[in-house]
C-alpha cells in the first residue's frame, strides 16, 4: 500500500500538483488511522493531505480513479484455484522440492494466483521506469518490459517442466491437462492485466498539454505569434506574476504607510497613562490608488495584447481605486460590469460576447475617441490614468486626435500601449506619430514581459 | 478525542450539524494527527459552524480570531498592559525608597534591587490575545482563525510560525510552548490565494453546498413543523437556484430562514405566489431576484407543473 501511495504521489506530481515529502508522510500516517477497506476514506486521506486548492480537486479525482481502478478481469477468474485436494498437495510438494528451478514469480502465480502478482505491479512498473513514459505509442513497449521483468516469457517452459515433474509424481493425465490449461489461462489474464495497467498509467502520466514544456522565452514571444495553447498556458504564468506584483506592492505600502507624527492622537492616547505619551501615534498615509480607464482595441491584430492587459488589470483590481474598461473596433462598448460579476478568465470571454460591438469592421480610432468623449467623459477626472491599447492603425479614417487631447487635459496621465514593433509605427495607415503627441507616454508593448513591466509601474 | 469518522458524524449530529463522510473523515484525521484544518468553500456552507460544532461536541472551549486587513500581532497574539505597568513603576518608586533605607553604598543598593522580583515584564501584565490564549490554555481548545484570506500576507507568515510549532517567543519573557496543542480550524473564502507554505502545513477540506439529500436532512433537523414533501421541495428549489448564475447564491442559513418563513405562513407546498412573497429571505440582490423570477419555471417543483 505504501508503494502504491508513493507511486500515486509521483503521478500527481507529474501532472503539476505539488506534493511535499511532509505531505506524503502525513498521508501515510493518516492511512493507519482509517479503515483501509473503505475506498472513500482512503481517498479522503490522500485528498486532504495533498490537495490544497479547490482548482486541483477535479484533476485529483480523475487521476485517483485511473490509478486505483479495479482490473476489468472478472473476480471469479482471479480467485479460481488451479488444483484441488491431493493434486494441490503434490503441486506444493513439487514446487518446494524443486527450489531454485522455478522463478519466484512463476511459483507465486501457480500457488497464490495472479491477484497476488498484480498487487506487485506498481513496484515492477517502477523498476522498468514506467514513470518516464512520454507517448501513448510506448504502451505496448512498456507492457513488454514488465512481462520480461517478471520472466513471463519463460512461463511456458517452466510449466512444461512442472508438468513433467508432476508426471513423475504420478499425477493423472486429466489433472495435468487441466493444470496446463489453468496455467495458460492465468498467463493470458495476467498479460491482459499488465496491458490494462500500463494503459491506465499512460493516461495519467501523459498529458497532451504539458505545462512543463512551456518554452522559457514565452514571456518575450510577441503577442501575435502565440498559439491558442500557449495562451492557455500563459494564464499560469500570469497568476504567478500577479502574486509577485501584489506581494511587492503590499510590502511597499507597509513601509510607506507610516506617515508624520500625529500630535492630537498621541495626546489623546497619553490620557490613559496619566499624561505620559507611552504610545506614540503616527498619521496613516492614505493609499493613493490610481483610477484606471482603459480602452482596448479588440480587432484581431491587437486582440492578444488586449486580452492579457485586461487579465492583468482585473487580477490586480484591488491595487487600484477603480478600473473601468471599454473595448472597441469601430465603436465603443463598456465591459466593466462583466469583470465585476465573473472570474477573470470567464469575464474576458463574456465581455467579448456581450459587448455589442460589431467585430467585422475596420478599426476606427477617431470615431472611438469621439464616442468616448461624448458619452463617457464622467469616467475621467484628475486621478484617472487613461490607457489605450492599440496599434494606432486607423484604416485612413479621420484620426480624431483632438478628442484624445481633450481627454488628456482632464486625466492625470494618458498612456498608449502599442503591440506593434516600434519600427513600423511610421508606415502605412499607422497614426501613431499623431496620437503620440497627445499622450504623456507611449510604450511599445509587444510581449508579456513588456506588459508586466508596465503594470508593475502602474501599481507604484 | 474522536476514534473514528462515524463518531465525528454522530457527535456533530447531536449538535444539529450534518456532515458527509468526507468532511467527517478529514475532521477526524486533523484532530487525531493534531494538524490545522483549512476549510474553504463558498460563503454560507457552514465553515465557521464546523469549528463551533467541533468545540461544542467535545465540550471544548472555542477561541476565535477574526481576521481582517491590518490585523497585527498585538491584536492576535499579545500586548503589554501599559497602564498597569505604569502604575507598577510608580509604586516601585515608593517601595524602592523603603527597601533602600538602610543601604549606604551604591553597589549595595544595586545588589538589593537585583534580588527583588522583576514584574514589569511578566505574564501578569501580559494581555493574552486569541493565539496566546490558545497556547497558554491548560485544556485543549479549538482555535478558530476565521477568514484568514482577509489578513495581510505578512500576518499569514507570522501565523505559519505559530502553527508549525505551537510556540511563541516574547522577547521580554522567553519562549512560551503550548501546554496543550489546540485543534486549529482556519476558514477562507478564497478572496486571495493563501501561501503554499501555509497550505502545506494544513489539512484541506473543500466544503461545497450540500447535496439535496443532505440539505433536506439539515432542514428536517433544524426546522420542526415542516412536512417531508415540502422539505424535499425546498431543498430541490434552493439547489436549482444555486445552479443559476447568481451574484450571491443562497446559503444554508438562508434556506433555513426560507423554510422557517414557509412554516410561519402555513404553506404546504411551493407555488409561484408563495415563492414570490418569501423570496426576500433567500435572495438579497435585485438582479438576482429578477434572475430567479425569470427562471421560476425551472425552480418550481415538477409535480406543480403536472397539476
Amino acid at each position: 500500500m505504501q508503494r502504491a501511495v508513493l507511486a500515486f504521489a509521483n503521478t500527481l506530481r507529474k501532472n503539476g500538483i505539488r506534493i511535499s515529502v511532509d505531505e506524503v508522510l502525513s498521508a501515510l500516517t493518516g492511512i493507519e488511522l482509517i479503515d483501509l477497506a473503505s475506498r472513500t476514506q482512503f481517498k479522503t486521506v490522500l485528498k486532504t493531505t495533498w490537495i490544497k486548492s479547490a482548482d486541483d480537486i477535479q484533476e485529483f479525482d480523475r487521476l485517483f480513479e485511473l490509478f486505483f481502478a479495479d482490473f476489468s478481469v472478472p473476480e471469479e477468474a482471479l480467485s479460481r484455484s488451479l488444483a484441488q485436494g491431493e493434486l494441490e498437495e503434490t503441486l506444493q510438494e513439487v514446487l518446494d522440492q524443486a527450489n531454485g528451478v522455478f522463478s519466484p514469480e512463476f511459483r507465486k502465480m501457480v500457488l497464490e494466483g495472479i491477484a497476488a502478482l498484480a498487487a506487485a505491479l506498481p513496484e515492477v512498473a517502477e523498476r522498468v521506469g514506467l514513470g518516464d513514459i512520454r507517448y501513448p505509442l510506448q504502451t505496448s513497449h512498456f507492457a513488454q518490459k514488465i512481462r520480461r521483468e517478471l520472466g513471463m516469457d519463460h512461463w511456458a517452459s517452466e510449466a512444461d517442466h512442472l508438468l513433467s515433474l508432476l508426471e513423475q509424481q504420478g499425477a493423472s493425465e486429466e489433472d495435468r491437462a487441466a493444470l496446463e490449461a489453468g496455467i495458460a489461462e492465468r498467463a493470458d489474464l495476467f498479460g491482459e492485466m499488465i496491458r490494462e495497467y500500463v494503459g491506465r498509467q499512460a493516461q495519467s502520466l501523459i498529458r497532451k498539454d504539458n505545462l512543463r514544456d512551456l518554452p522559457k522565452d514565452i514571456m518575450e514571444k510577441g503577442f501575435g505569434a502565440l498559439t491558442p495553447w500557449e495562451i492557455q498556458a500563459m494564464r499560469e504564468a500570469i497568476r504567478e506574476m500577479v502574486q509577485k506584483i501584489r506581494d511587492e506592492s503590499a510590502l511597499r505600502q507597509k513601509r510607506k504607510q507610516r506617515g508624520r507624527f500625529d500630535i492630537k492622537h498621541t495626546l489623546r492616547r497619553s490620557m490613559a497613562y496619566g499624561g505620559i505619551p507611552v504610545e506614540v501615534a503616527f498619521r496613516k498615509r492614505k493609499k493613493s490608488k490610481t483610477r484606471i480607464v482603459t480602452l482596448c482595441d479588440v480587432s484581431s491584430s491587437v486582440w492578444n495584447a488586449s486580452r492579457f492587459m485586461l487579465h492583468l488589470l482585473y487580477s490586480l483590481q484591488d491595487q487600484f481605486d477603480k478600473v473601468r474598461s471599454f473595448v472597441f473596433v469601430d465603436q465603443l462598448g463598456e465591459v466593466t460590469e462583466c469583470f465585476e460579476r465573473h472570474e477573470v478568465d470567464e469575464a474576458i470571454e463574456t465581455a467579448l460576447n456581450q459587448a455589442d460591438i460589431p467585430y467585422n469592421r475596420y478599426t476606427d480610432y477617431g470615431n472611438v475617441f469621439k464616442q468616448f468623449f461624448e458619452e463617457y467623459m464622467d469616467a475621467v477626472n484628475r486621478k484617472t490614468t487613461f490607457i489605450v491599447i492599440g496599434d494606432g492603425r486607423n484604416n485612413f479614417f479621420v484620426p480624431g486626435e483632438e478628442y484624445l487631447a481633450r481627454v488628456r487635459s482632464r486625466a492625470r496621465r494618458t498612456i498608449w500601449l502599442n503591440p506593434e514593433n516600434r519600427g513600423f509605427w511610421k508606415f502605412g495607415d499607422s497614426m501613431m506619430h499623431r496620437y503620440a503627441k497627445q499622450c504623456d507616454e507611449v510604450r511599445e508593448c509587444r510581449n508579456l514581459k513588456q506588459l508586466v513591466e508596465f503594470i508593475n509601474q502602474l501599481t507604484l | 478525542m474522536f476514534t473514528s469518522y462515524q463518531e465525528v458524524q454522530d457527535r456533530f449530529a447531536t449538535q444539529q450539524y450534518i456532515c458527509n463522510q468526507e468532511a467527517a473523515t478529514v475532521v477526524y484525521l486533523a484532530s487525531r494527527m493534531q494538524r490545522p484544518l483549512l476549510v474553504e468553500g463558498p460563503a454560507g456552507v457552514g465553515k465557521t459552524d464546523l469549528a463551533k460544532v467541533l468545540a461544542a461536541s467535545q465540550g471544548l472551549n472555542l477561541i476565535r480570531l477574526q481576521c481582517y486587513e491590518g490585523l497585527d500581532e498585538t491584536k492576535a497574539l499579545y500586548e503589554w498592559e501599559y497602564s498597569k505597568q505604569l502604575l507598577y513603576t510608580q509604586i516601585l518608586k515608593d517601595k524602592i525608597a523603603e527597601t533602600l533605607q538602610e543601604v549606604s553604598t551604591l553597589s549595595e543598593a544595586v545588589e538589593r534591587i537585583s534580588t527583588e522580583e522583576d514584574a514589569f515584564f511578566s505574564e501578569r501584565f501580559l494581555v493574552a490575545r486569541p493565539l496566546l490564549k490558545a497556547i497558554l490554555s491548560d485544556e485543549i481548545t479549538v482555535l478558530l482563525i476565521d477568514e484568514v484570506d482577509k489578513s495581510d500576507p505578512e500576518f499569514e507568515a507570522f501565523l505559519l510560525e505559530v502553527l508549525s510549532d505551537f510556540q511563541v517567543s516574547i522577547p521580554e519573557i522567553g519562549t512560551l510552548v503550548a501546554r496543550q496543542i489546540p485543534l486549529v480550524v482556519l476558514t477562507s473564502n478564497n478572496s486571495r490565494e493563501l501561501s503554499d507554505a501555509l497550505k502545506r502545513r494544513c489539512f484541506y477540506l473543500y466544503l461545497d453546498f450540500p447535496s439535496t439529500e443532505q440539505e433536506a436532512a439539515i432542514l428536517k433537523k433544524k426546522v420542526p413543523g415542516l412536512d417531508d414533501r415540502l422539505i424535499r421541495q425546498v431543498a430541490e428549489a434552493v439547489g436549482s437556484m444555486r445552479k443559476l448564475d447568481l451574484k450571491k447564491p443562497p446559503s444554508i442559513g438562508e434556506s433555513l430562514d426560507w423554510a422557517k418563513a414557509l412554516v410561519l405562513l402555513n404553506a404546504d407546498r411551493l407555488g409561484s405566489e408563495i415563492i414570490r412573497t418569501t423570496l426576500p429571505t433567500l435572495i438579497k440582490y435585485p438582479t438576482d431576484r429578477e434572475r430567479v423570477l425569470k427562471d421560476l419555471g425551472r425552480i418550481l417543483p415538477r409535480e406543480q407543473e403536472e397539476t
